[in-house]
């Protein structure tokens, strides 16, 4: 919201600098910035173009003779409108345009002293369609602000916090500004000579639902003359970026931003019945809007009507038909206080966010609304000759306490770490215009009637916190409250990934929890939840896995030729079972591309080393009993599931071709996906060391012949099956299958290492075993022994 | 998208004064104990009184002139006293006050890393991650 400076004058004035002054606004929660118009740099002069001629090296630019008074300056203008004998406003060298400084330049080559200015340049308006041509009553060497007789002011650029209606206006910064200078607000008292009429002859109001509308006043105002507005409310209204209409209008936004209180003004011959009703609206009921629009109205929304039907969208909109025009003679003055959640609700369905409804939405002062109806009276009158009845007309239908709010200031001091005493807190309820009577230790406030936001003691509190300032009160040093520090072990496992895959070379990596509909099927088949009012069609499901999201950061890397990297994302896949959304912490993990430019030896990424580094985390985290078994996927041509014991806690794939075209990548990937929530069930919790036995081990390689069909998993299961817990290690260090060997065979070499608690062992234990193996894995697997 | 740390404190005896100490010793301790800190009134709806914290972050270029707006002043975080209304929505005994804060992860993050773009946080890309 836009606020004058020169305008704020007219209620209250200050020595402080514009900069002081936002300082001291955004401390007392009115958060602004602000900005000079109208200062022109005194080095902009009124000169005259003597001769115009085309540049020699440009076409569209001309060189320019100008003089102003002093000097004879040679200025290459661009502007289509340039010519001889034209009177223009001159940047002069070291003038300031804007934050640019004018310099002696060459352009194309010819010297450039200076630049001719558009009103836009200057700041004037946005006109930039050629340079400013000036009228004759412009003197050689003038200099141009004083000849504009422009107003130089400061605008404020409010952030209004929803809460402090009463702070859009003029007036309401004002009462703001009186806090901040400790002084008071001087409102004008109004004096006018009105008519021998009355209002209440010629209207009626009729209230039909006093909640919607507490009070209406209104006020017939005879024998205008609309037309173009004076020159000062032009300014006035320019200055905080508002179009001029016509003089009723303006006066009209004039008062609101004034004073805070919206108006509107009907055309009193244009409506039918003279009886006024603030109703409901029927269904289906239509009006057609000040903005050209039909709209149908509900029965949610407020109509001021006449005797054919709406007239205007309370609070929201006026109606076409009763809209005042350049014919109007006669006005009807509308100043009330509508529902301020209907209004809300009304401006939003209609999308008319304007800033009467704003206001009205906020809340308006409803002591005020005769008040504002008599400062408009006088404008009107003063600047369209009307003549004003003797009366208003005012409905209160719903009449507004003064609130009274007990206050504790002994609990107001222990809420803010503050000691103050009564004395301190009775000035501060003065600074605020909030009168106080004292009675048992305890202040009785009332609230003044344009604060509808204070309601409670903790509002007082907020209150006094902002005028006795936040940051004078004291920064607590010690904090003797005691507290402990919760991790639960979903979280802890959290730590313990972060811990222990960066330092196995894994970025952490963040996507978007939404996804698209097209990559809902690519990781798994399970269906997700819909986010009902989405923002982007990209972001319409909640994820069902982390992969697109991690993919999605693959092929942005590689198209930046990073050519060896790993990634990992923590965080909730979702699967829509039954109408109950199950969310599933997980750990997503990708291996991509080869380190193939290195001196030694090159170092692949394939299913088989990312299988080893998942072996090497979940042994990390403690998980007990892994295994993985190849399994059949509709989702990729090489899968292995993962288990803990009975429970498959995830997958690990390989790309396709089919997936790395879709998510566009060139280079191999392997990725995984494991359950945090399924893995944590089955974490060691108090680990314990296990004693290392002084006795040495005893190795033994075998080398069979078997199956090509038959996993190392299966053999190795067989072994340990074979034998007792003194084999402590397996490990196949060859793999062969070649011509020599029948067609579906392969050869397996493999070491078996094996070591007692209570001794050494000698070579019987360990033949005894191992042939009790070789016999087992004949019987089962038909082997050759080697 | 971003990322936010919710705080609450509830106990007696809870003041204004304790949630201005705790953001303060927060500040010093992630921008340094040379941060200069201010607190300004706000408006959240389920805090009164509701503040928002800035930190001062000085105008010594172009770039710090347009995200302070030439105030030098940037806005941290949000915080203030917990509504009396949320206590008793969750029917706890009215007696208690209590603070609450949110701060963007993202933000501070920015700040103390001089990061100019969020969405180098969201790309993954390796050559920014490389970094950390």
């Amino acid at each position: 919201m836009k606020i004058s400076r020169n305008w704020l004058s007219n209620f209250i004035t200050s020595s402080k600098s514009d900069f002081e002054l936002v300082d001291a606004f955004t401390q007392l929660g009115l958060e602004c910035t602000s900005s000079k118009i109208n200062s022109i740099d005194s080095k902009v002069i009124v000169g005259k173009v003597k001769s115009c001629t085309k540049h020699p090296n440009a076409d569209r630019l001309n060189l320019c003779e100008v003089d102003t008074g002093s000097d004879l300056l040679q200025i290459v203008c661009g502007a289509p409108n340039v010519k001889e004998n034209i009177l223009v406003p001159v940047a002069t060298l070291g003038s300031k345009i804007g934050d640019f400084e004018i310099k002696k330049t060459k352009i194309r080559g010819i010297e450039s002293n200076g630049m001719i200015c558009s009103e836009k340049e200057l700041g004037i308006s946005d006109n930039h369609e050629g340079i400013m041509v000036l009228d004759g009553t412009f003197k050689i060497g003038q200099t141009f602000s004083e000849a504009l007789k422009l107003e130089q002011d400061t605008i404020f650029d409010f952030d209004i916090t929803p809460n402090r209606g009463d702070c859009f206006s003029h007036l309401g910064v004002s009462r703001e500004l009186a806090i901040i200078e400790g002084s008071h607000i001087n409102l004008e008292k109004i004096n006018y000579k009105a008519g021998e009429f009355k209002s209440e002859d010629a209207i009626k109001i009729k209230i039909e639902n006093p909640s919607l509308c507490p009070r209406y006043s209104c006020r017939l105002i005879k024998n205008v003359k609309v037309k173009e507005s004076p020159q000062w409310l032009k300014d006035r209204l320019n200055a905080i970026g508002q179009k001029s209409i016509n003089n009723v209008v303006d006066i009209a936004n004039y008062i609101m931003f004034d004073l805070g209180q919206p108006l509107h003004a009907f055309d009193y011959d244009k409506l039918n019945g003279k009886t006024i009703s603030i109703r409901n609206a029927f269904e289906n009921e239509e009006i057609l809007c000040l903005n050209n629009e039909n709209n149908k109205l509900d029965p949610e929304d407020i109509v001021i009507s006449d005797s054919n039907g709406p007239v205007a969208i309370a609070g929201v909109i006026g109606g076409f038909d009763s809209q005042v025009d350049f014919n109007t003679k006669n006005i009807l003055l509308e100043s009330a206080v509508f529902d301020e959640i209907s209004v809300r609700r009304t401006s939003k369905k209609y999308d008319y966010a304007k800033e009467a409804s704003k206001r009205f939405e906020r809340g308006v002062d409803f002591e005020n609304t005769l008040y504002v109806l008599d400062k408009f009276t006088k404008l009107l009158v003063e600047t369209t000759g009307g003549q004003a009845s003797k009366d208003f007309v005012d409905v209160i239908s719903k009449s507004k306490d003064t609130k009274s709010i007990q206050f504790d200031f002994n609990r107001c001091n222990k809420f803010l770490g503050i000691d103050l005493n009564q004395n301190e807190y009775d000035k501060l309820f003065k600074k605020l215009s909030i009168n106080t009577k004292f009675d048992k230790s305890k202040f009785l406030c009332s609230i003044p009637s344009y604060r509808n936001d204070i309601e409670r003691e903790v509002d007082l509190y907020e209150e006094i916190a902002r005028v006795y300032g936040y940051n004078n009160i004291p920064i607590a040093q010690n904090f003797n409250n005691s507290y402990s520090s919760i991790i639960d072990n979903a979280k802890q496992i959290n730590n313990d990934i972060r811990s222990i895959l960066p330092s196995k070379g894994f970025y952490e990596h963040y996507s978007n929890s939404l996804y698209n509909d097209k990559v809902l099927k690519d990781f798994n088949s399970y269906e997700t939840s819909e986010i009902i009012n989405e923002s982007s069609i990209d972001m319409k499901y909640m994820r069902n896995s982390l992969m697109p999201g991690l993919l999605a950061a693959v092929s942005f890397n590689e198209k930046r030729k990073v050519n060896h990297f790993k990634f990992f994302e923590i965080g909730r896949v979702h699967s829509l079972l039954k109408n109950y959304n199950k969310e599933e912490e997980t750990l997503g993990t990708v291996w991509y591309g080869h380190n193939d430019n290195h001196w030694r030896n090159e170092c692949k990424t394939d299913i088989y080393f990312a299988k080893g580094e998942i072996l090497s985390i979940l042994k990390n985290l403690k998980i007990n009993n892994i295994h993985f078994k190849v399994n059949k996927s509709n989702f990729s041509n090489i899968n292995i599931d993962i288990y803990s014991h009975k429970t498959c806690i995830g997958y690990l794939r390989q790309l396709d071709t089919k997936l790395s075209k879709k998510y566009d990548i060139k280079a191999p990937v392997v990725f995984s996906e494991i359950s945090i929530d399924k893995i944590l069930k089955n974490r060691i919790k108090d680990f314990k060391f296990k004693s290392i036995s002084p006795y040495p081990s005893v190795k033994r390689d075998i080398s069979i012949l078997i199956k090509k069909d038959i996993s190392y998993s299966k053999i190795i299961e067989c072994i340990k099956s074979a034998s007792d817990n003194l084999l402590i290690d397996t490990n196949i260090f060859d793999v062969y299958s070649g011509k020599e060997l029948e067609n579906n065979s392969k050869s397996l070499a493999i070491s078996l290492t094996f070591m007692s608690d209570v001794k050494t062992l000698v070579d019987k234990d360990v033949e005894n075993r191992v042939n009790s193996i070789l016999d087992q894995l004949k019987e089962k697997f038909n082997i050759i022994q080697r | 998208m971003f990322h936010q740390i919710e705080g609450l404190y509830v106990d007696n005896n809870v003041s204004f004064s304790d949630l201005k100490g705790v953001m303060e010793y927060f500040s010093k301790e992630y921008f340094g104990q040379d941060v200069k800190v201010r607190f300004r009134p706000s408006y959240f709806p389920f805090t009164e009184p509701s503040a928002e914290m800035d930190i001062y972050w000085g105008l010594n270029s172009e770039s710090d002139y347009r995200i302070t707006k030439g105030t030098g002043w940037l806005e941290i975080l949000g915080c203030g006293m917990v509504d009396p209304e949320v206590f008793k929505n969750v029917k706890y005994d009215p007696s208690l006050t209590g603070y609450a804060f949110g701060i963007g992860i993202e933000r501070i993050a920015m700040l103390k890393y001089g990061i100019t773009d969020i969405r180098l946080l969201y790309e993954g890309d390796i050559r920014f991650l490389r970094q950390f």
